[in-house]
């Protein structure tokens, strides 16, 4: 806030009071040489009216006139202006009236004769107390303004608070230290159906819990858990309404202190209804769509096994037909070949949909391994892939299940030996190699190739359910039935894949040299 | 002497599957299980038709029918493209002409094949 500033050297208006006619002219036009809006007053009454009339800042007031003198006048003018300079001009020697005068408080005394110095030192002086008054009035009204101003945002920021509480969509409930409910808004209020009139500071906010959830989440607000100690940051609950339905929340909270003294709590609560709905219906549409694809997958897949199968029954047919038993046998080998397939699949799809305990008999792994080496030896030869074997004859009999093995070794090596076909390489020379060490209470199966490796994308969805890079030859249940097969085991699957190097799968299964042992 | 048919297909049940149908019926089958042999063959023996497997890894039946079309010695020999997917053709056309001035197959089969159909298109194909 700016006021216009008093200054010395601004034009003041100036009241001259005096009887003498000559006197009030030498004055006046002393003073409007020096620069002063001049008004002249013949005597008190006189004067008194042009003080009222035109504000004056300074007043100078002969004392000795007839009627009202200049102590009534100035005594007058101090009480219409306190801050009004009263100059009084007194008589030759007249020290009395002027002593006077000053305990009035006027401003200045000039003795008469006036000289023109004695009337600038009193005005300057006169001046600058205006000045200065000014200045502290000015800083004064700052100051009221200020404290106006801040108690203005104050109360904003109250209303904006207020405000903020009760138009928030959580529901904001605070409690005193007795937890009696102190703060209900709206959000609270439709959230749990009470009306705030019904809660505040005739209801604990403990009703609003489930029996011991309360206490759960005291602990919880007292504990580092959530959010550190004396806070709780989205904490999931549940709250009971008015009609005593559960309300599943996310609860975010603080004590709230006053000087250190545990002053209350407040809580907000954030309905999770609408998104523990959405929740559940994403998962149902990811479900939904997982089992779609997986369908879809399985006709192409099944198709192809179908094609196969007539394929193979119509050479059966085309040998019975002409009576040649090769092609006869050709058209078995399909059907048989086709059976097969099929055979696996649903092996796969059983093993993947049930929970199952591994049929755990003791074997040899290493024997395992041989025969699946032996199985995938002629797919090997024709694709011209070296299958290397690398056994560890320190691997004795244990107990694992070892259909369940067989069918994981069979599904990486046929992987690894799919990844050396599909290397866009030409010239490499491809291999695959199956390993088997003992380490410790473990045995270790490693199945590598040096194919085209796996692309990032493709890792990331190498455990999705029925993915698969081999378009309608493959299910995409491969990896996932030896995931489970291993976990069921107890053990552990890993790989380790570079596009272009090739890839190893490992799977650690536990070295068990009983049934029993876990 | 009945006339030479190059089967060329990455499975072996397929390749079987053809070359008996093929056999009974008066041709003389030859195959190959991916695109640089059955470019090979293609050259070294001269078939009367080829059919093609378009679904072989890493673009074998797409670059095997260019190359076809753009050797001398093999781009008169007709091809039939065997294709895994019913879209109508025009896919596998763009798939295996795009972008160069190669004419499109002379015909099209989708898997499964169908003996009945192949026979007959073979049949005018080389009448």
């Amino acid at each position: 806030m700016v006021k216009t500033r008093k200054r010395f050297d601004a034009m003041s208006k100036i009241l001259v009071i005096d009887d003498e006619d000559s006197i009030r002219k030498l004055l006046s036009i002393s003073l409007i040489y020096k620069g002063y809006e001049v008004v002249t007053a013949e005597d008190g009454e006189e004067g008194i009216e042009a003080f009222k009339k035109e504000s004056p800042q300074i007043v100078l007031t002969d004392i000795k006139m007839p009627g009202m003198d200049g102590i009534e006048v100035l005594k007058r003018i101090r009480r219409l202006d306190p801050d009004a300079r009263v100059i009084v001009i007194t008589g030759h020697g007249d020290m009395k009236s002027a002593v006077e005068a000053l305990q009035l408080e006027a401003s200045d005394f000039i003795n008469k004769p006036i000289t023109d110095e004695a009337l600038s030192v009193a005005l300057k002086r006169a001046e600058e107390i205006l000045w200065m008054k000014s200045k502290l009035r000015d800083y004064t009204s700052d100051l009221e303004a200020k404290i106006k101003e801040a108690t203005d945002e104050l109360r904003a920021a109250h209303d904006f608070q207020q405000n903020l509480i009760q138009n928030s969509i959580d529901g904001i409930i605070a409690a005193d230290r007795h937890g009696s409910v102190i703060v209900f808004n709206q959000g609270a209020e439709n959230l749990l159906g009470y009306s705030a009139d019904e809660v505040i500071a005739k209801m604990q906010m403990d009703r609003i819990y489930p029996s011991g959830v309360a206490e759960m989440i005291k602990e919880e607000l007292n504990g580092e858990a959530y959010g550190g100690k004396d806070r709780l940051v989205n904490y999931e609950s549940v709250i009971i309404s008015k009609n005593g339905e559960e309300i599943p929340v996310r609860i975010s909270g603080a004590i709230l202190f006053d000087n250190g003294a545990t002053a209350g709590v407040v809580c907000f609560f954030q309905d999770l209804r609408q998104i523990k709905r959405l929740q559940k219906e994403l998962i149902e549409n990811e479900r939904l769509s997982a089992t779609g694809q997986a369908v879809a997958g399985m006709a192409h897949y099944v198709k192809n096994i179908l094609n196969g199968l007539q394929g193979g029954v119509y050479i059966v047919n085309t040998g019975l037909r002409k009576n040649k038993s090769d092609v006869l046998r050709k058209g078995w080998g399909m059907v048989e070949n086709n059976v097969a397939k099929i055979s696996d699949l649903v092996t796969n799809m059983l093993i993947y949909s049930k929970d199952r305990e591994p049929e755990l008999a003791p074997c040899f792994p290493n024997d395992i391994a041989q025969e699946v080496c032996d199985l995938m030896q002629e797919k090997a030869r024709q694709s011209k892939i070296e299958l290397v074997r690398d056994l560890d004859p320190s691997i004795n009999e244990c107990f694992l299940d070892p259909n369940g093995i067989h069918r994981c070794l069979l599904n990486l090596v046929g992987n690894a030996i799919d990844s050396c076909v599909l290397d866009p390489e030409k010239d490499k020379t491809c291999s695959v190699a199956i390993g088997t060490r003992k380490e410790g209470d473990w045995i270790r199966f490693d199945i590598s190739d040096n194919g085209a490796g796996m692309t990032k994308e493709v890792q990331e969805k190498l455990f999705d359910r029925f993915f698969s890079t081999k378009g309608p030859k493959g299910t995409g249940l491969g990896l996932l039935v030896t995931r489970k097969i291993v976990e069921e085991h107890g053990g552990s699957i890993s790989y380790e894949s570079d596009p272009g190097e090739g890839t190893t799968f490992t799977m650690r299964l536990p070295y068990r040299r009983s049934p029993e042992e876990a | 002497m009945g006339k030479k048919i190059l089967v060329v297909d990455d499975e072996p049940e397929q390749i079987d599957f053809a070359s008996i149908v093929l056999e009974e019926n008066g041709y003389v089958p030859i195959s190959a299980a991916n695109g640089i042999d059955g470019m090979k063959k293609a050259k070294a023996e001269k078939p009367d038709l080829i059919l093609l497997d378009i679904l072989m890894p890493e673009r074998g039946g797409i670059g095997m029918y260019q190359e076809l079309r753009q050797s001398d010695e093999t781009k008169n020999i007709p091809v039939v493209i065997v294709t895994g997917v019913a879209r109508g053709g025009h896919f596998e056309e763009f798939m295996l002409t795009q972008g160069q001035d190669i004419p499109a197959p002379d015909g099209y089969i989708e898997k499964p094949m169908n003996p009945d159909v192949v026979l007959k298109l073979i049949g005018e194909l080389l009448s």
